[in-house]
């Protein structure tokens, strides 16, 4: 019998946990990694594979054995490298301890394995050769309980426990038909008998930890709709509803998609069986297996549901920085039923609402705009409740986007003025309203949704006044205007004008009109010099277009913040050099410090050069900033994207310079001679004489990326990229970052 | 004067960051060679050469120049320069082992006159001054990384040997060696002008801050002046008439086409 004081010091001891909880996540801050740095991190590639234990693979000859352990170490490096993986954080911690349990019968695999966070919203899990297991927090967040994460992390332990890897790679290797890029691409897969094995194991093991059989079965339901949100939640009518704003009901009535994934889905070619194979292998190995239920050991822990909220929040962040809005505000709005009070989901949201109020910018018209970038965004479905808040955001008119993003970002901000990120927001939000072209605050109405109903009201019970007002205000051009201020003919309010009541409040706040105006004097000028561009001749656009082109590198820069290169050595057949890359990389930092040094340019860095002395921090400023860079660089010169200016600031302040330089460099030598052109032109000879020198001459092709990134604004201000065939020689690079230097050191010529 | 020109393009750009380690003026020394290997073969009947006091048959395959160009980079893609080159090769001015005359004697008598002999090769060197442009394929910065250069040269011909071994297979008097080379090549024939049209491609690498290494080839198409003085089928005394000698140089400045080149950059 349990006595009544365990009873009461358990429920305390749980709504304290709670409430520790809960302040957590109201000030939430992204995943970070603490403590001491692993070796898997603090280890560089080339120690990695020196240090290999080569013992299992004996079964391969030497060539293949050296490619196997470059290619292992050097793919495993680059996930780690990523910036998404996090060590001795709150889920790394709770990962390693619930997969310690699971092999605590496992004598020859304690000690040898870790387990790290995967930041990403896939839901996935992977193990290696060398022993780490990697979770996503995508995967997290969708789970239901502890016992399913337990047989996942079981499945990813038996693939290692039975080297699966290495079967894989034998397997790929024998086989002749695949071609080098696929077989790397498959180096990290298993065969479908594989995955059999690692579940058929994994329930035993599963089932020796002491969790429930039911639970088991369930992880496939998981992993089959976890391209849904994490939670199926209908959308509530009145979410979106304030003291000023009013959202009519019928946004909330669409029809719902249906969702349609399948259990029995054709899995040829599928690195993993379908999953309804799986799920009734795993059925039948639980009937197979007796004493479940007798003891339960971790099952539906607190901690699992504290990891669980933390991937929620993680997943937030994740959709809103690759540009998810609508997956983004749904997770938000399931997380904010949970914690009203979070100053992360405020955050968030704001920028959720900047990327939607974009979408509604005109972009400017240039001769330089090709075709892609225009439809660069695909429109993409969604399935279950989620479609019908995608349904209500897309229905929405430009400006009532506008609209609701204002309004939104506008309370966000008033929550909490102090708040660096909501004020940039809502500075940015009304940057968007002025360049948008379609917000005239003169159309807003004066009085919010209730209000203008009273007075509308009022006046139609007042027959002599309804009367006059049709007589002589309310006629054909009165009519047309007032239906663009969102009022019917019959002085009702047109309802899908909702939003032109929503901000009554706003259009009456004087900082807000102030900062407007402000906002519309500087739009004038930028007008006034696009009319006189366009007032240009040909030949003069495309001068000014190069003449500004030319300048954009000029950004006097004394001294820079120096970012982990991406440099990448490929042989012909695609794959990465490792030996050479290593070369390659040493050689991009060396001629950047002399050249640097001989321009007088001071450079700091934030590189995986010298690993060994990187700390938490330094790892957490990598994984942030390349968080920011990847985000920047994908929708550049459209990006109004303000959450990590703080973040960026403290950076700047941490390393006392303001600009930000990330390059990438790719080489390859790889002559288009093959067989069919070699003997076609050696028949027509003539033709092969110009051929064949081109083509060995030509045959190294360098393609460098160069980004500039602004810390003070968190703006990229610099996109170049040269393609050349050039050899990765010492004076090749140097001369190219010469150059490089030589420009971006230069101050601005004015036009 | 051509200094001169080069520093007036030179100033057409100022930028910095334009040239090789911020160099904007570079010198290029270079050799230049084929081998006509296929003409030989195929083409071309074996002429002879001079070894120890007898002509010996022997491929024509000597075909060599060195260049040496002053050149300045006027934007990041784009350089300029000026360049001379001396070539030397040679030509074979027999079809079959006979030469023959015909002309007019002092009292107006048409003279006809052959005799079985071997000539040795006829030397040429063809000195071209050269303006041309470098263009740097896709983002390379002149003047290193693979580039395109395209030029229109002068060019001078000369002959610097008209002494030539020959040798009589059946002289009909001692001395009649000594009149045949008297009168072997027309006087007229002293040396040609003409155009060269030349595109080429190649690719520089760099050895240092201050030298450059390049390998390429070069098309070229060339063009022979006073085609109309020497077009008459004429009557001379001299056993190779202007004619000749001009048709026999023309035809072999075509077919070296192709030719492949290597030197070195030295940035100034």
């Amino acid at each position: 019998m349990i006595n009544k004081g365990t009873i009461l010091f358990l429920c305390f001891w749980i709504v304290l946990l709670q409430s520790v909880a809960q302040t957590d996540f109201n000030r939430y801050q992204p995943l970070c990694s603490k403590g001491a740095v692993p070796k898997d991190f603090s280890h560089s590639t080339l120690l990695k594979i020196k240090q290999d234990n080569r013992e299992d693979l004996k079964s391969l000859n030497g060539r293949k054995r050296e490619f196997f352990v470059e290619q292992i170490n050097y793919s495993i490096d680059e996930i780690l490298h990523s910036g998404n993986v996090t060590f001795g954080d709150t889920i790394s911690n709770y990962l390693q301890n619930l997969g310690d349990k699971l092999i605590a019968g496992e004598t020859d695999l304690r000690g040898k394995l870790r387990f790290y966070t995967y930041n990403s919203t896939e839901a996935n899990a992977f193990s290696t050769r060398q022993g780490i297991v990697f979770v996503t927090t995508g995967l997290i967040a969708q789970l239901t309980s502890e016992a399913q994460l337990a047989f996942v992390l079981s499945h990813e332990i038996i693939h290692y426990q039975e080297h699966h890897v290495l079967e894989l790679f034998e397997y790929a290797t024998k086989e002749k038909f695949y071609s080098y890029n696929e077989k790397t691409r498959f180096l990290s897969n298993y065969s479908r008998e594989n995955e059999l094995e690692a579940d058929r194991l994994a329930v035993k093991m599963v089932h020796d930890a002491g969790y429930r059989s039911s639970e088991i079965n369930k992880t496939f339901d998981v992993l089959l709709y976890s391209y849904l949100p994490f939670e199926e939640m209908k959308l509530d009518e009145t979410y979106f509803n304030t003291n000023e704003m009013y959202v009519p009901e019928m946004y909330f009535h669409f029809k719902r998609n249906e969702i349609s994934a399948k259990f029995k889905y054709n899995d040829y070619l599928m690195s993993h069986p379908n999953l309804a194979k799986r799920k009734e292998q795993v059925t039948d190995q639980v009937s197979k297996l007796k004493d479940w239920e007798k003891e339960i050991l971790y099952e539906d822990s607190l901690q699992f549901y504290y990891i669980r909220d933390i991937s929620r929040f993680e997943y937030v962040l994740n959709k809103v920085y690759s540009e998810e809005p609508v997956e983004a505000l749904y997770a938000i709005y399931i997380l904010e039923k949970k914690y009203p009070q979070s100053e992360f989901l405020r955050n968030y949201k704001s920028q959720a609402w900047l990327d939607i109020m974009k979408t509604s910018i005109k972009k400017e018209t240039s001769a330089y705009i090709s075709y892609s970038t225009l439809n660069r965004k695909r429109v993409k479905y969604y399935e279950g409740q989620i479609s019908i808040l995608n349904q209500f955001i897309n229905v929405l008119p430009k400006a009532g986007k506008l609209t609701m993003g204002l309004r939104i970002i506008y309370d966000s901000y008033h929550a909490d003025t102090t708040n660096a990120i909501t004020r940039k927001c809502y500075e940015t939000a009304i940057h968007l309203l002025v360049k948008s072209d379609d917000f005239e605050l003169s159309k807003f109405s004066a009085k919010n949704f209730s209000q203008t109903l009273a007075y509308l009201g009022e006046l139609k019970q007042d027959t002599s006044s309804k009367s006059k007002l049709h007589a002589v205000e309310w006629d054909k051009y009165a009519v047309i205007e007032n239906q663009s201020k969102g009022m019917t003919e019959d002085f009702g309010i047109d309802s899908t004008k909702f939003y032109m009541y929503g901000i009554s409040d706003i259009i009456r706040d004087s900082s807000f009109t102030k900062t407007f105006k402000q906002s519309s004097i500087k739009k004038g000028f930028l007008d006034k010099d696009q009319d006189e561009f366009n007032m240009m001749t040909d030949v003069e656009q495309e001068n000014l277009e190069f003449f500004k082109f030319d300048e954009e590198i000029h950004l006097k820069m004394d001294s820079v913040l120096l970012f982990q290169p991406a440099i990448f050595e490929t042989t012909s057949s695609s794959e990465i050099d490792v030996f050479k890359t290593f070369k390659t990389r040493d050689l991009v930092f060396k001629e950047i410090y002399d050249n640097t040094d001989d321009l007088n340019i001071h450079v700091e860095s934030l590189s995986l050069k010298n690993l060994e002395t990187l700390g938490a921090e330094d790892w957490n400023n990598y994984s942030m900033l390349q968080r920011s860079l990847t985000r920047a660089i994908s929708d550049y010169e459209n990006d109004y994207f303000v959450l990590d200016v703080v973040d960026l600031n403290r950076i700047k302040t941490k390393f006392g310079t303001g600009k930000l330089l990330f390059m990438e460099y790719q080489h390859t030598y790889a002559p288009d001679l093959y067989f069919g052109n070699v003997a076609l032109f050696t028949v027509l000879l003539p033709v092969g004489l110009v051929y064949f020198p081109i083509a060995i001459l030509s045959g190294h092709y360098s393609d460098w990326q160069f980004y500039v990134l602004d810390l003070k604004t968190g703006e990229l201000v610099l996109d170049r990229s040269y393609y050349v065939n050039e050899p990765a020689s010492k004076h090749s690079i140097g001369s190219r970052l010469n150059g490089l230097f030589h420009q971006l050191k230069q101050a601005k010529n004015e036009y | 004067m051509l200094l001169f020109c080069l520093m007036g393009s030179g100033l057409f750009s100022n930028a910095q960051e334009v040239g090789y380690y911020k160099r904007r003026i570079f010198l290029e020394f270079d050799g230049q060679g084929q081998i006509p290997l296929l003409q030989n073969i195929f083409g071309e009947r074996k002429g002879y050469v001079s070894k120890n006091g007898t002509l010996n048959s022997s491929y024509n395959l000597i075909d060599l120049a060195y260049r040496a160009s002053l050149n300045v980079a006027i934007s990041e893609s784009v350089g300029f320069g000026v360049e001379f080159s001396q070539r030397f090769y040679k030509v074979n001015l027999q079809s079959i082992d006979e030469i023959t005359r015909n002309y007019a004697d002092s009292s107006g008598n048409m003279i006809s006159e052959y005799a079985s002999a071997k000539v040795a090769y006829l030397p040429i060197r063809e000195s071209v001054f050269m303006p041309k442009i470098l263009i740097s394929l896709n983002d390379s910065r002149v003047p290193c990384g693979f580039a395109s250069e395209i030029g229109i040269g002068y060019s001078l011909i000369q002959l610097p040997n008209r002494n030539l071994e020959v040798e009589l297979l059946d002289p009909k008097t001692p001395d009649q060696i000594a009149q045949v080379k008297e009168k072997l090549l027309d006087s007229r024939a002293e040396e040609f002008r003409g155009m060269v049209f030349m595109y080429g491609f190649r690719m520089n690498y760099p050895i240092t801050k201050r030298v450059l290494f390049h390998i390429g080839f070069r098309y070229q198409y060339a063009l022979q002046f006073s085609k109309k003085k020497f077009r008459r089928m004429d009557e001379s005394e001299y056993w190779f008439s202007g004619r000749e000698v001009w048709s026999k140089v023309n035809l072999r400045r075509q077919l070296g086409i192709f030719s492949f080149g290597t030197g070195l950059t030295f940035t100034l």
